[in-house]
């Protein structure tokens, strides 16, 4: 047995060769059962590229105690941080790891695998409890950071909480790369108990990740500390689980084969800031009882010229809850020179029964007409917003009564006033024009807006400046009139701007407040996250659950479009 | 830095004098579970609704401190002890109020303007009580004199509550409703209807500020069961 069962080892990836050999695999596998053994003998002992399990969430968010065994792991070989990924999705853990799959075998002709590691609280199936090369001890290790579960978007790491490291195949010390030598990985499948066998060295197990029930620490097996190593343990195991079902009694289901797939890739697990709030762990969305060819969650990106874009419209909670439609929207155009970029995000008031339609026709018709205006003048800033917002305030209206007459067949559309059509319409709209392309370091901006839809400018540091207003600030009970189209204001000054530049690294976002009110002055948690999270663009659908966040009591529809600098291709 | 969302917070002062003895301690005690119920049934609403249980006989008593019902492990039911002192349910009202209020927004919430259903069964035994209702709800907004966390009060009353002393506890007028037994009436059922009606009402209010709209949803004439009268027209 090792010396201490309730410490695993840590992989140290890049020592695979060292560490993992000297770890004991070059027993051959003795009390190989342990299974945070298991990772450096998978790593060593058969150069086993095979080796990558990538876990996502697989066990129990168990409790405090009993992780020390495979936490400690994580800190064992040294005082790795530990990574309290899962908070981010606190307390539901089990939730996803139901019904998952969470092991895949990697392509064995991969040059790199990725083991997903989990330390911190959750004892990983299996038990591997991987560091990443970097993070021992590092403090400047991305990992290092506790609040990493915005790192995701990192692209060495997988959008699940699992953290992909690197995992250099032994085999480019130990015992050679031959995939057919691949060291087949034993999976102990609950269901039909079958068990792969494997192992080049030695013919124990060389990894059981049963999840927490076979875990040091739960299950009550104080008998064996850590090491479930012996055979006779891993059948009594067995016949502990009993018919589990699909499942183990954590929920976890391992995928039975020991077979290499040629797919990869792992299910998204949505952001939590905070605490997710029985909202956004219960309620399943409703289609929507109307098509109105909103979809619950629209998403672009891409790059022009020398900006990179993602935008994201994602329905809210409340609304998913009761079966309405989106009421958020955004829109994107480009100027006729490729010059400036329009984005436009728009927020309908959620007491009209049209506000959708009035968002996303602002959406559409806004960049267009703006683009329009950017071919006449060449600059945002000898727009007429004014007018710009008047018009959109007529479209608005007159779209909106003639929407009205067509639901409602017996009246004529003269005959449907003005307050009625206000009381079902109305929307809060935000322009953004940004160069596409920068001079010197820097890119002008403009900001045109009426109502409570912020824009935000994120700087590499990470700071956050207000481009527009922060809603409410300096007001203690919020007042829920909110300037909206088609009602533009009487005096131009009620069209607010701003314009100004921006340097190159900065990133000018605008957003509606289902993301602006939990964001508030951006000094809170979610500042923190959306600073760590957009610091590169993510790829979109990450961008789309980022924006989507879940933290309780925060149930609106979310949108926002975020513009970063395409970095300059170093020769 | 209020980055936690918006709250509502909802009260019960219900009165535990001795003459609430019986069914209608057992009503009033079923209050909370059934709220519970209906706030889990319905988690958008649940994660913005706060609720608190105060009860009032010679001395008032916090039951159940603002919170949310759905994440107690426990709720705690009534007992009867004495009298009925108003003055004494309005003064601990007011400093629960401050408190609660002032957490809330420490912690990070927006907190929407409270709202206190008030349950009783008789009239007041004290004769300053008036006194501390002024305390709980004076606000001047301009000069910013009084309780600026002053709740809307919803009264209720059963079996000898005096109509015109509830009338007096409405507050602000022009928001409250007085819900009053009908002649005749049974006082435990007519508890119930109570019950039915602050649970509609807090989830109707959820509903409300979830839309947009803000305000407390009192249910009016025409919207209560029968065994209730409804006061909400107000000309003086």
């Amino acid at each position: 047995m090792r010396d201490s069962p309730r410490s695993p080892r840590p992989v140290d990836v890049d020592d695979a060769g060292a560490d993992t050999v000297a770890d004991g695999t070059a027993d051959g596998g003795r009390a190989a059962g342990t299974r945070i053994d298991a990772a450096p003998e998978v790593d060593a002992a058969a150069g086993a590229p095979g080796a990558g399990i990538e876990t996502g969430i697989g066990a129990d968010p168990a409790d405090g105690d009993g992780d020390a065994g495979s936490r400690d792991g994580g800190e064992a070989g040294g005082e790795r941080p530990s990574l309290d990924l899962i908070a981010m999705r606190a307390g539901s853990i089990e939730d996803y790891a139901r019904d998952r799959t969470y092991f895949r075998q990697p392509d064995p002709s991969e040059a790199t695998r990725r083991i997903a590691a989990i330390p911190g609280p959750l004892p990983l199936p299996g038990g591997i409890a991987a560091s990443s090369p970097a993070a021992a001890g590092s403090d400047n290790h991305p990992l290092a950071d506790a609040s990493t579960a915005a790192r995701q978007n990192d692209h060495r790491f997988s959008a699940a909480p699992a953290t992909g490291v690197p995992l250099r195949p032994a085999g480019d010390g130990a015992a050679g790369g031959d995939p057919a030598d691949d060291i087949s990985v034993t999976l102990r499948n609950p269901v039909d108990g079958e068990r792969s066998a494997s192992r080049t060295s030695g013919g124990e197990p060389a990894y059981r990740p049963s999840g927490p029930a076979s875990g040091p620490d739960v299950g009550g097996r104080d008998d064996d500390a850590g090491g479930l190593g012996d055979r006779e343990d891993y059948e009594r195991q067995e016949s502990d689980q009993g018919d589990q079902g699909d499942h183990d009694r954590h929920g976890v289901r391992p995928l039975a084969p020991a077979v290499m797939h040629p797919w990869t890739g792992m299910p998204l697990v949505p952001f939590v800031v905070g605490v997710a709030g029985r909202a956004f762990t219960e309620v399943v969305p409703t289609l929507l009882s109307e098509p109105w060819e909103l979809p619950d969650t629209a998403v672009d990106s891409g790059r022009l010229g020398g900006v990179d874009v993602r935008a994201a419209s994602v329905r809210g909670l409340s609304h998913r809850y009761d079966s309405k439609p989106r009421q958020d929207a955004y829109g994107l155009g480009v100027d006729p020179d490729g010059r400036w970029l329009v984005a436009v995000v728009a927020d309908g008031v959620s007491s009209g029964r049209l506000s959708h339609y009035a968002a996303s026709l602002v959406a559409r018709q806004a960049p267009r007409r703006v683009a329009d205006e950017l071919a006449k003048h060449g600059y945002p800033q000898d727009i007429d917003w004014y007018a710009l917002f008047e018009t959109l305030g007529r479209n608005v209206f007159h779209n909106g009564r003639r929407q009205l007459a067509s639901m409602a067949p017996a009246l004529d559309v003269d005959d449907i006033d003005e307050a009625t059509v206000v009381e079902a319409l109305a929307t809060t709209v935000t322009i953004l024009v940004c160069e596409t392309q920068a001079t010197q370091g820097q890119r002008e901006w403009s900001v045109a807006w009426l109502g409570d839809s912020p824009a935000w400018l994120l700087g590499s540091d990470g700071t956050w400046t207000c481009l527009s207003e922060v809603k409410g600030s300096g007001r203690e009970v919020a007042s829920s009139k909110v300037a909206a189209l088609p009602r533009v204001p009487s005096h131009k000054v009620g069209i607010r701007n701003n314009c100004g530049t921006a340097a190159e690294d900065d990133i000018i976002m605008i957003m509606t407040d289902g993301v602006g009110d939990p964001l508030g002055d951006a000094t809170g948690d979610v500042g923190r996250f959306l600073a760590t999270a957009w610091r590169t663009p993510p790829d979109p659908l990450t961008f789309a659950a980022q924006v989507g966040f879940g933290r309780k009591s925060f149930d609106d529809d979310r949108t926002a479009v975020a513009v970063w600098s395409v970095p300059e291709p170093r020769e | 830095m209020a980055d936690q969302g918006m709250l509502l917070p909802f009260y019960l002062v219900v009165d535990v004098s001795y003459s609430m003895l019986g069914a209608k301690l057992k009503q009033a005690s079923a209050i909370l579970p059934e709220l519970a119920d209906a706030l889990a049934r319905n988690p958008i609403l649940g994660d913005k609704v706060r609720f608190g249980v105060v009860d009032f006989s010679d001395d008032a008593r916090v039951v159940l401190p603002l919170c949310d019902v759905n994440e107690q492990s426990t709720l705690p039911g009534l007992t009867v002890r004495g009298g009925t002192s108003y003055g004494a349910a309005f003064r601990l009202l007011r400093k629960q109020l401050e408190s609660d209020v002032n957490q809330l927004r420490a912690d990070g919430f927006k907190v929407h303007r409270p709202a206190a259903f008030f349950l009783s069964d008789g009239e007041p035994t004290d004769d300053d009580w008036e006194q501390a209702f002024e305390e709980l709800t004076r606000f001047d907004k301009a000069t910013g004199t009084g309780f600026k966390w002053y709740p809307v009060i919803v009264p209720f009353g059963v079996e000898a509550a005096d109509r015109d002393t509830m009338r007096r506890l409405l507050h602000p007028k022009d928001k409250s409703k007085l819900y009053m037994m009908a002649e005749g009436a049974n006082a435990a059922a007519a508890i119930k209807s109570m019950a039915e009606i602050l649970i509609s009402s807090v989830l109707a209010s959820g509903q409300s500020a979830v839309s947009g709209g803000s305000g407390l949803v009192l249910p009016g004439k025409g919207q209560v069961p029968p065994d209730i009268d409804v006061d909400d027209d107000w000309l003086n």
